[in-house]
């Protein structure tokens, strides 16, 4: 039954394939199949028919020039074969790309309407990024396969035709391969999918060993601590059971091949050299040149089937990954059915109406309940312990994550009803794992090719303001330097204080409504930290600004804070309003200060703040 | 990239290297390399003798009338008979090697990733060793499969292309020109065809990274968030849709080339020296000189066909031959790197008691770099003692602290420990004596408590390790982990793994130090807490100096007041110390410390009018 089930999910596959591949280029599928198929089909005429003619004109002692005659016609045939299958080389390099625009056009346009929260789910990377990388190939696989497989099979039947003139009675020596291809082989098959799958989790643990001693970044702590230990005997233990499960299928493997070769194919070749032996030995030898050909023709016939079940399965396997792109193209995105108003002006005061937000498949609210409101304008600090719900609320801010229950209100308007492009095109972003691309620098500034003049002075600005402005200084093709080493070799590698100042110079490009701010100063010293935030809060006068930041100095300066704890507002209000209410706030930010301020006893600094902050 | 980077070997050296590989699997499984290159021989012999001597004498017989149908049965018989164990020899060894051959995979990468866990560090920092690593670790199997079957297939072509020419020399040696022609013009033309896809491949790869970089980036999650609320998707086409076009002119000239000479190739090998000559000559011997018949004619257009396929066979056992010499130069260029610091014996033995780690007018640079990373540092850390190191961005700190743990060596100068150079020291022992918190930590795809360890953890540790992680903050995660310690971390094979967060996964780094208390006798904590939140960032700064209290500690930090209380702190700047001293000899100083130290505190300061 499940076995059925798989074989119709094959076919099925085979048939998108078929369609995708068509939909990309016509000249495509058609070239494919020509060529495999005018190909084999020749082959069987040249090999079976050929031979054939060739040994009855010596038998026969016709005269030579009938013998010049044939092997001269089926040459010339010969080269035109030739003629296409070099027309088909040519093509089919021209194509290849074709198909591959076509298919990665549409993932890319699916991609951009697909949520975060399923490009955050732990299966997605399983699911579709690995196999999406395998695609092209395997669908270019797939068909060429199939093709190869078709051909081979016309090309078994053709010679099929050819070995009945000679002798009906021939035909029957072909079953028993064909018998055993399809029976045995076909097992032999399964236990190899078998043997793959059982030994996937073992090659993926030699696989990581492996990489975790040739990455650099393992280096150092292989070195101090005796983690290696553990490792070479992970890896030891999964080479030998590799090694059992190898033998265990190879067994099985080499049975059902034995009973293939030796006895399927062993009974063809038994039964029709003895049957030719028998026909010519009792009723002449009229015909010895036109049998032997066909003996070999019958071989060819058995070795052609092979091929044909062969490929045909290959080609399965390599359909079946047509099933995640499949997948991907037609997943339904949730949250696609964005508004279409358009904002007017600036956006302006955003609040939160009891806003709930739960992961998919999550127990906990990771926002629990929030409803606040934040003028247009004002410089918000979200502070708290690690996994309190601060990004998450800002990326539900964003309209990155739908809200479970509640709603975002901005300018008066459910933020679900603004068109998600034009809403999130409104705000600025450094994220706290942000990332750099393997663009130009200015690309990677302006997020879009800067063009006039103008653009390009605004990226050097940017770049300036984010305290990238001596590295740029060193840069000899400054903005348009190629970052990454990906592409070019003198490529620039960033460190993660540098990315982290492109990602800030973004912002300062970009000119947002709103600006958030996610752990950016990590990576940068105290000095580069104080600039940055300096800058940022020149240029957002008068702008929303979120940020979050462990470095609670940065708080200081924020019109108010909203202090997280799992998922709640635990407290809000200014720094000397919090600091007043001598709270969680008040505590975490007197942990930090206390060492930049005089050199005061912990316990003297929380009995005088109250005190001190009244003056202020 | 750096694949691609042609290496020529003189023959000796690809002779010497494919010794070395054969040695290499004779050592690892005896048996099974003479047994492939026994059935290797053992086939060839049989199906090529099947399909010309065999054919011959079965015409023959077929043909002699005083051959009756007994005796033509029991010649049939033991022809079938031989091919039969032929079959049974060839599909019994390939099952059989091709299991063998998984436990060698396994034998030859385990070689090879102990000996990785040995190379000195520096290695990691140079390109040209790295990508021999790496090269090295991505062929090491291929090279030792391919060199024992490539070597077993030359044996058995060489034997069979033998036999054949012996059979063809007792009928009519001409018919050997032939195939032997046709070989020659083969290896020509495919040779040029081979360097012309060979450097499209190269074009393409280059011009397709473009194109599959810019796809890849919108399925990966990590770049989900940036393409939702920026533009960058339209540079990103871009750069897709120029790669395709750059690869579709390319491939329209390459095309019209590679086409033609196969289309050449084709005509000629196939069409003219296969199918054409070879049937023209034999009819013209049988039919007008008559000097053969019918047997010979067949026998002789297999045995030629043989011969052909045989040489082809060569021809590409040739390829692999030089590709395995080529994988076995780096191969055996990494198991012979000759390690200087990793696995040192030492003379001296490592004093008991926690002593003065002293350095001396080091300098320290990277091998072909043309300046010095680190120059004239000269310090003394005394037990119990803490000593932070405070600087800019690429100021040489990680550098630094690399040198004390002896995972470089200085290049002039030297670091003592207990009065003793620490290069006469045993590696492993001496930096047993450092409990260490990496700025770039890793978690591994092993059980939490391994992790913590960083070795086998047994029965005994399971307490250590526990109060270790409870120091280090983690115990609210831990109860909530399935399976507690046992818990297997990452997803790098296990669907089920446990992903932690950033903060977590610092905290369990920080707990390997708390699970070494007893053996450290100095603990170097680098950017330990930058991933945690003050409550944390609190807690466990406070258990990491508790815990270190005898032991003397070595800190890395840009928040400015975890350092303020160092005994002495090192300002370093372009590899120099600048400015040293207590926090409040620094701010009397009033340096580039000062300044720094005022930037970060300017917000926390009472008031900031």
């Amino acid at each position: 039954m499940e076995k059925k089930k798989k074989e119709m999910n094959m076919a099925e596959s085979m048939k998108y394939l078929l369609k995708t591949i068509w939909k990309a280029d016509k000249g495509c599928v058609i070239f494919s199949f020509y060529k495999n198929c005018s190909e084999e089909i020749f082959v069987s005429f040249f090999f079976v028919y050929m031979t054939q003619k060739i040994y009855e004109c010596i038998e026969k002692k016709s005269p030579y020039s009938q013998l010049a005659k044939v092997v001269i016609i089926f040459c010339l045939l010969h080269i035109c074969i030739h003629i296409g299958s070099a027309f088909y080389t040519y093509n089919i390099r021209l194509k290849t790309p074709i198909v591959y625009r076509y298919i990665f056009d549409k993932v890319i346009t699916k991609a951009t309407t697909i949520e975060i929260t399923r490009y955050e789910q732990p299966d997605f990377y399983d699911k579709f990024s690995r196999s999406l990388d395998e695609c092209l190939n395997k669908a270019m696989d797939g068909l060429s396969n199939l093709t190869r497989s078709v051909g081979a099979a016309m090309s078994a039947l053709a010679a099929l035709l050819i070995i009945a003139r000679v002798d009906p009675v021939l035909i029957i020596f072909v079953f028993p391969p064909v018998l055993g291809a399809f029976a045995f082989g076909v097992k032999e098959n399964q236990q190899e999918y078998q043997l793959r799958k059982e030994e996937t989790y073992d090659l993926r643990v030699m696989e990581y060993v492996k990489r975790v001693f040739y990455e650099k970044k393992y280096a150092g702590e292989i070195r101090l601590y005796k983690i290696r230990n553990i490792l070479f005997g992970k890896h030891k233990e999964s080479y030998e059971k590799r090694y059992q499960i190898h033998k265990k299928y190879r067994k099985k493997i080499a049975f059902y091949q034995f009973i293939r070769i030796v006895f399927f194919v062993g009974m063809t070749l038994f039964g029709t050299y003895i049957y030719v032996t028998y026909v010519i030995k009792t009723t002449g030898e009229s015909k010895i040149g036109a049998y032997v050909a066909m003996l070999s023709g019958i071989g060819f016939v058995s070795w052609q089937v092979k091929e044909s079940v062969h490929n045909g399965i290959e080609a399965g396997k390599c359909c079946l990954f047509m099933n995640n792109l499949k997948e991907f193209l037609e997943y339904q995105s949730k949250s696609t059915d964005g508004g279409t108003k358009k904002i007017q002006g600036l956006i302006g005061d955003i609040s939160f109406h009891n806003v709930s937000f739960t992961y998919e498949g999550g127990k906990s609210k990771v926002i629990d309940d929030l409803t606040f409101t934040i003028r247009k304008g004002e410089h918000i600090a979200l502070v708290g312990e690690n996994g309190a719900g601060k990004t998450t609320l800002v990326k539900l801010l964003m309209g990155l994550y739908p809200v479970s229950e509640g709603k975002i209100i901005a300018d008066g308007c459910d933020i679900r009803e603004f068109e998600p492009k034009e809403y999130h095109s409104r705000f600025g972003t450094v994220f706290q794992d942000l990332q750099i691309f393997a663009l130009p620098l200015g690309e990677n500034v302006l997020m879009k090719e800067p063009k006039s003049e103008a653009e390009k002075q605004l990226v050097i600005d940017s770049l300036r303001k984010a305290q990238f402005g001596d590295t740029l200084q060193s840069l000899k093709n400054g903005i348009n330097t190629m970052i990454t080493k990906e592409f070019d070799e003198d490529g620039f590698v960033c460190s993660g204080g540098q990315a982290q100042k492109i990602a800030i110079a973004r912002v300062f490009a970009k000119n947002p409504d709103v600006v958030i701010l996610d752990e950016p100063s990590s990576a940068l010293d105290p000095i580069a930290e104080y600039n940055m935030y300096h800058n940022m809060m020149q240029v957002s006068e008068g702008k929303t600004v979120f940020f979050i930041s462990h470095r609670l100095s940065s708080a200081r300066i924020a019109d108010k804070i909203y202090f997280l704890e799992k998922g709640k507002i635990k407290e809000s209000g200014t720094h000397n309003e919090l600091i007043e209410l001598n709270g969680s706030y008040a505590q975490m930010f007197r942990l930090q200060a206390q060492n930049y301020q005089e050199s005061v006893p912990e316990n003297y600094i929380n009995q005088s703040r109250v005190g001190e902050e009244l003056h202020v | 990239m750096c694949s691609d980077r042609k290496e020529k070997l003189t023959v000796r050296r690809l002779l010497s290297n494919i010794t070395f590989v054969l040695k290499y699997a004779m050592k690892l499984d005896k048996w099974l390399v003479v047994l492939v290159f026994s059935a290797f021989t053992i086939c060839g012999l049989v199906y090529a003798l099947f399909d010309s001597l065999f054919l011959k004498m079965f015409i023959e017989i077929l043909s002699d009338t005083n051959k009756n149908l007994r005796e033509s049965l029991i010649f049939v018989l033991i022809g079938m008979i031989f091919v039969e164990i032929g079959e049974i020899v060839q599909l019994l060894t390939d099952n059989y090697a091709r299991a063998r051959f998984v436990k060698i995979a396994g034998s030859i990468q385990a070689d090879f990733i102990k000996k990785a866990a040995d190379i000195d560090l520096i290695c990691y920092d140079q390109n040209k060793y790295f990508d021999d690593f790496v090269i090295a670790a991505s062929q090491a199997e291929e090279m030792i499969i391919n060199g024992v079957m490539s070597t077993a297939r030359i044996i058995g072509t060489m034997t069979t292309i033998l036999a054949l020419g012996a059979l063809i020399m007792t009928i009519n040696p001409l018919i050997a020109i032939f195939p032997v022609a046709g070989f020659f013009i083969n290896m020509i033309t495919r040779f040029q065809i081979t360097k012309l896809e060979y450097e499209y491949e190269i074009v393409r790869k280059k011009v397709m990274r473009k194109a599959d970089y810019s796809k890849r980036v919108f399925y990966q999650p990590e770049y989900a968030k940036e393409i939702k609320l920026s533009n960058i998707e339209i540079p990103l086409r871009k750069q897709f849709e120029a790669a395709i076009d750059e690869i579709t002119d390319e491939a329209r000239i390459a095309g019209r080339k590679i086409a033609i000479l196969s289309l050449i190739n084709w005509i000629v090998v196939f069409t003219m020296f296969s199918f054409f000559f070879v049937p023209m000559y034999l009819g013209y011997l049988a039919l007008v000189k008559m000097s053969i018949g019918l047997s010979d004619a067949a026998a002789m257009n297999n045995a030629q066909g043989e011969v052909r396929n045989n040489l082809d066979g060569l021809n590409y056992a040739l390829v692999d031959f030089q590709k395995v010499g080529q994988f076995a130069e780096r191969f055996r260029r990494f198991i012979e790197y000759e390690i200087k610091i990793e696995k040192a014996a030492g003379s001296k033995k490592i004093p008991e008691e926690k002593a003065v780690l002293e350095i001396k007018n080091m300098f320290f640079r990277y091998d072909g770099a043309d300046k010095d990373t680190l120059r004239n540092i000269s310090m003394a850390i005394k037990p119990g003692e803490r000593v932070a190191i405070v600087g800019e961005n690429g100021a040489g700190k990680t550098t630094f602290i690399k040198l004390l743990m002896r995972l470089y060596d200085v290049t002039s100068g030297s670091i003592c420990y207990g009065g003793e150079d620490i290069r006469n020291f045993a590696t492993e022992e001496y930096r047993n004596i450092f409990g260490t918190v990496f700025q770039d930590y890793q978690l591994y795809g092993i059980s939490l408590a391994d992790n913590v360890k960083m070795d086998c953890a047994n029965e005994q540790d399971r307490t250590i390790i526990e109060k270790a992680l409870e120091k280090a903050d983690f115990t609210e995660k831990l109860n909530r982990l399935p399976k507690g310690i046992d818990t297997e971390m990452t997803r790098e094979f296990n669907e089920e793994g446990t992903m932690l967060s950033g903060g977590e996964a610092q905290k369990v780094a920080i707990s390997r130090m708390f699970a070494k208390t007893n053996q450290m006798s100095i603990a170097i904590l680098d950017e330990p807490s930058s991933a945690l939140d003050p409550f944390a960032e609190h807690t466990l700064t406070k258990n990491m100096m508790e815990c270190a209290k005898d032991a003397a500690v070595i800190f890395i930090s840009h928040r400015l007041s975890t350092t303020r209380d160092a005994d002495r702190i090192y300002m370093f700047e372009n590899g120099e110390i600048i400015e040293e001293g207590t926090h409040d000899e620094l701010m009397k100083l009033d340096g580039k410390y000062k300044r720094m130290f005022e930037k970060q505190a300017h917000y926390y300061k009472n008031s900031i009018l």
